[in-house]
């Protein structure tokens, strides 16, 4: 049941490439190789994860707050980089990429946040096609002129994000509803052509109605172009509901690896903690 | 009844002592340094008192306006207004690659330390001084007064837009980053828009400051009204020169006004 990769399950052979030996032809998307996180050389965030996710998995990381969650799945695209260990895709560690070409592997992970973190006073399609800053050359990015063909993919993927109304397209972002900005921040992952969906908390700051209908079309978009999900998530019933993998994180490490239904209540009591229903250390 | 309120009033806690010795001492040494000023500055209310008759006599003098030779003030007054139009534009334009090299949450650490030294340098060395300098370099008119408003506004706007950058939303930043944009582009697109009115209200300010000194960099020969105020003060042309003071008094006012009117309109 368990997919924790211990270390004598996968070596690093010739550099960036890495192969699976005991998985055969079987190649990970996404394979985290020994990582730790500190801070100041002695806070622990992460702590020796081996973690293999494979393409097309809906995975979900759970936890009680300040775990390590968000700080795990921030190393996928680098925007935290590790203290020790490294994040291999596709089997090459993103810790022995050039700037450039680290770039260009991020631009091929898409990311959507608890906050949707869109640019308030910009338009609703300048926010969308961000997600092609990547690929936008000098002059056109000074002059905040993007291609004919950025404005068509930025509409195809607000329609695709749910997102009909044109009138909205030209809004300023911070005229939005939750639900709307959501969905917006969605289009500009998707505008990435993403490989790999990261998700922080996504449905925090929606209500009941908007969480289900975000989940659904996140899940919707990975079937369809079969991409691979890393979502943090705090919500155990929807976490059960929609993650084909759930892992359970506590003090920075694994405690819990497997598909939602085999999530009972000995496991989250190991993930939060907790014995006879209280967590340790409280009264 | 009021003796029930008192008797279940909530208990007062243990105010500290307002004056504490630390306080007093604190206190003490501001005086010292104020009474140090003032006897290093020899400022005496009585010299101030005895010469106040010849204020009077010298403001007599300046009154009232002579408007002889107006037409000769044409030429330094559209010059004050070119050097502060031209050193807010260089100065605003420059300042947005300088304020991105000068945060500390865009470059590493060996970038914005030694930008931040030179904007240091920039803005410590004050305008006039600046102008001196580039008169000397580049010759007499009102180009040195560019360069020199130049140089400061840079040295301002950068440090201003950066401390802006640095305070502003991480979340913004980080979605762009997220997009594989690099780092100018995330700067370009995750906080300039955000620190834009913040930016445009800075340089309204800027145009208003350099207009107001580009009258004052006509002293040391570099072009603009000062020069004509110069020379008539130093002619004994007290009614021209109260005029020439008169246009730069209207002329701030408007620009004043005209920078609060466009400032409101971005917000």
């Amino acid at each position: 049941m368990a997919r924790r990769v211990g270390s004598s399950t996968f070596e690093v052979a010739g550099g960036c490439a890495v192969s699976e030996q005991n998985a055969g032809s079987r190649k990970p998307k996404i394979i985290v190789d020994h990582l730790t996180k500190s801070y100041d050389g002695h806070i622990i965030a992460v702590d020796d994860i081996n973690l293999s996710i494979d393409k097309g998995e809906y995975c979900i990381l759970f936890g009680p707050s300040g775990v390590g969650k968000s700080t795990l799945m921030r190393h996928i695209n680098y925007l935290i980089k590790p203290t020790k260990g490294d994040i291999v895709i596709d089997g090459k560690r993103l810790g022995e990429m050039k700037t450039k070409e680290l770039l260009k592997q991020r631009s091929r992970i898409g990311m959507i946040f608890q906050e949707f973190n869109l640019v308030n006073r910009m338009s609703v399609i300048m926010n969308v096609m961000c997600g092609r800053l990547h690929y936008l050359n000098a002059w056109r990015s000074l002059t905040f002129s993007f291609t004919r063909d950025d404005h068509e993919r930025a509409i195809d993927c607000l329609r695709r994000a749910g997102l009909h109304e044109e009138e909205l397209y030209f809004r300023r972002a911070d005229t939005l509803s939750g639900g709307q900005k959501q969905r917006v921040a969605i289009a500009r992952m998707l505008i990435q052509e993403p490989e790999i969906i990261l998700a922080d908390e996504p449905i925090a700051a929606l209500d009941v109605k908007n969480q289900h209908m975000i989940l659904e079309l996140i899940g919707d978009i990975a079937r369809r172009d079969n991409i691979t999900i890393v979502m943090t998530l705090h919500h155990l019933e929807l976490a059960k509901k929609y993650a084909s993998r759930i892992i359970g994180l506590s003090e920075g490490k694994v405690a819990f690896d497997g598909p939602g239904e085999s999530l009972d209540e000995a496991a989250i009591n190991r993930v939060f903690k907790m014995e006879d229903g209280k967590v340790v250390g409280t009264t | 009844m009021a003796n029930e309120t008192t008797a279940n009033a909530v208990p007062m806690p243990h105010f500290p002592p307002r004056y504490t010795p630390f306080r007093l001492i604190v206190a003490a040494v501001i005086a010292g340094i104020y009474w140090w000023s003032v006897v290093g500055a020899e400022f005496s209310p009585v010299e101030l008192a005895k010469g106040l008759p010849k204020v009077w006599e010298t403001l007599v003098l300046m009154f009232p306006p002579s408007l002889e030779g107006y037409k000769s003030l044409w030429v330094p007054f559209w010059e004050t207004l070119y050097i502060g139009i031209l050193a807010t534009f260089f100065g605003s334009i420059i300042s947005i690659p300088v304020g991105f090299l000068a945060s500390q949450n865009m470059v590493p650490w060996w970038i914005y330390h030694p930008v931040r030294m030179v904007l240091n340098i920039f803005r410590g060395v004050s305008e006039i001084i600046w102008a001196l300098f580039f008169v000397v370099a580049v010759g007499l008119g009102p180009m040195p007064g560019v360069i020199a408003l130049t140089i400061f506004s840079v040295g301002m706007l950068s440090k201003l837009l950066s401390e802006a950058v640095e305070a502003s939303d991480i979340g913004m930043l980080e979605a762009m980053t997220a997009t594989g944009a690099s780092r100018w582009k995330v700067f370009f697109y995750g906080a300039m828009p955000e620190v834009f009115p913040l930016y445009i209200s800075y340089t309204l300010y800027y145009w208003d400051h350099n207009t107001r000194q580009a009258t004052v960099l006509g002293f040391v020969g570099a072009g603009g009204l000062g020069v004509t105020l110069l020379w008539n003060m130093s002619m004994y042309e007290f009614e021209q020169a109260t005029t020439v003071v008169i246009i730069i008094v209207c002329m701030i006012t408007v620009i004043d006004r005209l920078c609060l009117k466009m400032r409101e309109a971005i917000q």
